[in-house]
């Protein structure tokens, strides 16, 4: 009877085991076909410019519907600034697609399908599910086109749910920690869909690590998602700004010998920004930021806090909370908006030179004192900027001696001086910290209607 | 009468014999026993262990130059930078150069020591210090004034340790001759020889110059791409760059400043462009695009914009930026101390100035260092090199990280090497003797971490070095 009994309970966990797996299969194509029909195929073209020629490249991508009006999630690093974009949808139905905007700091865009080109208008959209629910060793699958292979699906687990990466290289993420992931990505695979097992959207597909295997990592869809409605909104983020950097609060909270000591360290403040002109100094603890109470013990909370930063109200002031040598106080902060613009190119084709609105890069790299400028990304060979000895890299600050403030300004001098056929520009430039002066003499200018 | 035109007669002899050319062999054994091995350790900083050197053997080719053992060798032997206007920053890691040796063809052996170094010249001077049996055969250099296109001149160098040192007596002809920014020799490259340093003797066997490093000279013109390598040639320094440097050696001084003579300006060139938009009556010049804090530009009331054109009575012909170069050897052959009359432009009008050089202050390369292996790191004093280049405020106070272990308490905390350190657990550090008692005092209370406050280029940071 016993031993009846034993080969009962044995069969019995047997068929058990065999009705996990089935359901685990089940489970996979039950997500796969909610979200496979809105994995879409993305193909922009964008301009580049080497070395003052125009060039067109193709670029190879994923990404996903989440609406019935056809946006499209896709990465900033795929689809960014693109001339046109084409969408092969899972039915293989090639599309064209708009860029209603993106965003470089999360690496988040988003475009809209041309919806009339189908013979079909309606559309399947993925569900977007909540990322901060999310467990280490909870099954995705990455849906995408790696290596351009369109419709493909991978499975793996979260591998990490609160990968840092200090603010350098391309894994730059001020603003979100990654999920990691081993479901095989590889570059094609960016911009897809990461998604769990009910089929909905967790994460968007945006790195792989060379030389290495099973190394994937995802921004969380609860970021994506507040990017993506911001760009439709009004096709930018637009983030406050008040100019410091910070540390966790755990080494300094050991070397005052304060453990209750609550916070986020400040440890530059950066020249006439919105925080020095309110007194806060590098050595004070942030603990509080309007309603925000902040608290980093770890390098892992730092993207919450300067997400709590970004999202200030701009052109306001703000009260922080901080302590300073034993002592808390109250300072008001008014934030600014984010000083940098990041804009396509501009070909200023008669001057032999491309040029860029400015980045926190260069603005570091060229050492500037103020956020006023461009820069040149190309300088054409043989062309009037190449003879004047300007370089890539070089900031234009004034042109005739008119300030150049951003990329709207360059272009209407640049106009100007063609109708007015300005002869020679001067350019005051910034090289390596120190003012360059160079002469431009712009080629004869050809009659707007000349033979072509 | 006689005796007066028999002593003419044995002069213009003397003079003839002297002035006839000579067969190779002969003037390879005359030289032969001149040319000696420059034998030295190069002192690269260990990675792993502040304070601690490896040692790799270097040789050189040296040529005795005077009969009391002074040897002159290649300024490469030496890697630090003098001062802030010369050398190439290429010295990062290197210690000083140690334990000098002479070898000769005979064997014989020499202690020596290191005397100075002329950047400009290619040139540094070695003594032998061991007791000398006799005086030694030297070399005497003959000016080469004279020497043309097509002459022909001889090569004497040392091989290397594959050859057993062995001489090799090479002829050459003079391919061409550069004369700016300063005058030199090319000839056909064939280089075998163990160093730069050797020997050049023209056929009539008078010494007249030596061989010059191979450096690679390329400019930047946009991304990836050089102009070509000059590698075709092998360069000839000519008597003159270091005549005067054999009679007066430079002395190496740790002193706070160095001998060349320093004006204190970042500049470009006064292009044709330049000249005809700013309507600047001169032939080429230089506009001044930078003024170093303290400097003697900066004291002589000289600013950013004005356009030199004239230094002590001689036009500047600049015109491109490549030949900015010739107008800082103009600078630097001076006496620093001397004072230099200048005539500029200043928003279209001529104006002059005398002004005083300075000598050029001391780098980093030289600058006191302090070397602490059980936090590290190595901090050296702030010399202007570091504000010049990361355009800091002559305010700025502290000590430079040169060197940091990667594994050591300062390594963890992520202290890196260029960082300033301005405060230790927030007392602010003056200098390399404040910080050193500040840290000794700090360490003193076995405190668990000490926090360095720190200045990376323009960013101020936080490190926190764990002493568990």
């Amino acid at each position: 009877m016993k031993r009846v009994s034993v080969i009962v309970l044995l069969w019995s966990m047997c068929l058990m085991g065999q009705s996990d797996l089935v359901s685990l299969q089940g489970q996979i194509y039950g997500a796969r076909d909610k979200v496979l029909p809105a994995l879409v195929h993305v193909e922009p073209i964008k301009k580049i410019y080497n070395r003052g020629e125009e060039q067109r490249t193709l670029v190879t991508g994923s990404g996903v519907i989440f609406s019935p009006e056809g946006y499209v999630m896709t990465n900033d690093h795929v689809a960014g600034n693109a001339e046109k974009v084409w969408c092969t949808l899972s039915n293989k139905e090639r599309i064209t697609a708009t860029v209603v905007g993106s965003d470089p700091s999360t690496d988040i865009a988003v475009l809209k399908l041309n919806l009339d080109e189908l013979k079909d208008p309606s559309i399947i959209s993925a569900a977007l599910g909540n990322s901060d629910d999310l467990q280490v060793g909870q099954i995705v699958l990455a849906l995408g086109s790696p290596l351009g292979l369109s419709r493909s699906v991978s499975m793996g687990v979260v591998s990490s749910i609160d990968r840092y990466f200090p603010d350098r290289g391309s894994m730059i993420s001020p603003y979100n920690l990654w999920i990691q992931t081993d479901a095989a990505i590889n570059p094609g695979n960016s911009g897809g869909p990461l998604i769990d097992l009910t089929g909905k959207v967790i994460g968007i597909n945006a790195r792989a690590v060379f030389l290495a295997d099973n190394l994937g990592f995802a921004i969380p869809i609860n970021l994506a998602r507040s990017v993506s409605e911001e760009i439709i909104k009004g096709s930018t983020v637009q983030r406050a700004w008040i100019g410091m950097e910070l540390k966790p609060i755990k080494d300094f909270r050991e070397y005052v010998d304060k453990p209750d000591l609550k916070g986020a360290l400040v440890v530059h403040i950066e020249k006439n920004s919105p925080v020095e002109k309110a007194g806060l100094k590098a050595g004070d603890v942030v603990q509080r930021i309007g309603e925000d109470e902040i608290n980093a013990s770890f390098e892992e909370d730092l993207p919450a806090v300067r997400q709590v930063i970004a999202t200030l109200p701009i052109d306001e002031s703000v009260e922080f909370a901080i302590w300073r040598d034993g002592k808390s106080r109250k300072l008001k902060v008014k934030t600014i908006k984010e000083p940098f613009n990041d804009e396509p190119e501009y070909d200023a084709a008669e001057w032999g030179i491309v040029i860029k609105n400015l980045s926190w890069h260069i603005y570091r790299m060229q050492m500037l004192q103020d956020f006023d400028g461009i820069y040149v990304t190309s300088v054409k060979p043989g062309g009037p900027g190449e003879q004047a000895n300007i370089r890539n890299g070089d900031v234009i600050k004034k042109i005739n001696g008119t300030k150049v403030k951003d990329k709207k300004d360059l272009m209407r001098l640049y106009e100007a001086s063609l109708q007015k056929k300005t002869e020679p520009i001067f350019v005051e430039i910034i090289r390596q910290g120190h003012p360059y002066f160079a002469v431009i003499k712009q080629k004869t200018l050809k009659a707007k209607n000349a033979v072509k | 009468m006689k005796q007066f035109c028999q002593k003419i007669f044995l002069c213009l002899i003397a003079l003839t014999i002297a002035g006839m050319a000579q067969a190779p062999a002969e003037l390879f054994k005359q030289h032969r026993d001149k040319l000696g091995i420059v034998q030295y350790y190069k002192n690269v900083s260990s990675q792993s262990q502040i304070g601690s050197y490896i040692k790799i053997k270097q040789e050189r080719i040296g040529i005795l130059v005077s009969d009391d053992g002074l040897v002159m060798v290649n300024s490469d032997v030496y890697p630090l930078s003098l001062d802030i206007i010369s050398g190439d920053g290429g010295s990062f890691a290197s210690g000083e150069p140690s334990d000098f040796k002479v070898k000769f063809a005979n064997g014989k052996e020499y202690a020596a020591e290191f005397i100075g170094k002329d950047d400009e010249s290619q040139v540094a001077f070695v003594r032998i210090t061991d007791p000398l049996p006799k005086p030694l055969p030297f070399v005497s250099f003959a000016g080469s004034k004279d020497v043309d296109v097509g002459d022909t001149v001889f090569l004497l160098e040392l091989l290397g340790e594959n050859y057993n040192n062995e001489p090799i007596f090479t002829p050459m002809t003079i391919n061409a001759i550069v004369t700016k920014p300063r005058r030199k020799f090319l000839v056909k490259n064939g280089v075998v020889a163990m160093s730069a340093g050797g020997l050049v003797i023209t056929d009539k066997g008078e010494a007249i110059a030596i061989t010059l490093r191979n450096d690679y000279s390329y400019s930047f013109m946009s991304v990836g791409e050089f102009d070509e390598f000059q590698q075709v040639f092998m360069e000839l320094g000519p008597t003159e760059w270091f005549k005067e440097l054999i009679e007066n050696p430079p002395v190496l001084k740790k002193s706070i400043t160095s001998s060349k003579a320093w004006l204190g300006i970042g500049m470009q060139a006064l292009t044709e462009d330049l000249r005809e938009y700013w309507k600047i009556p001169a032939e080429g010049g230089v506009v001044v695009d930078r003024i170093f804090p303290d400097s003697p530009a900066a004291k002589s009331g000289l600013k950013v914009r004005d356009v030199l054109v004239k230094i002590n009575g001689e036009s500047l012909e600049i015109k491109r930026d490549e030949e900015t170069n010739r107008f800082r050897q103009m600078i630097t052959t001076q006496n620093p101390g001397e004072t230099m009359e200048v005539v500029y432009y200043r928003d279209g009008k001529k104006r002059e100035a005398d002004i005083k050089l300075q000598p050029a202050p001391r780098a980093i390369d030289l600058a006191e260092k302090l070397q602490m292996s059980n936090l590290g790191i190595e901090v050296r004093e702030l010399t202007r090199d570091i504000f010049y280049n990361y355009n800091l405020p002559l305010d700025v106070q502290g000590v430079y990280v040169y060197q940091v272990d990667r594994a050591s308490p300062a390594g963890l905390g992520g202290l890196g090497t260029g960082s300033i350190i301005t405060h230790v657990n927030g007392k602010a550090v003056k200098d390399l003797v404040s910080f050193e008692k500040t840290i000794e005092s700090v360490l003193a209370e076995k405190p668990k971490k000490i926090l360095f406050q720190v200045r990376l280029r323009r960013n101020t940071n936080f490190v926190f070095a764990e002493l568990k």
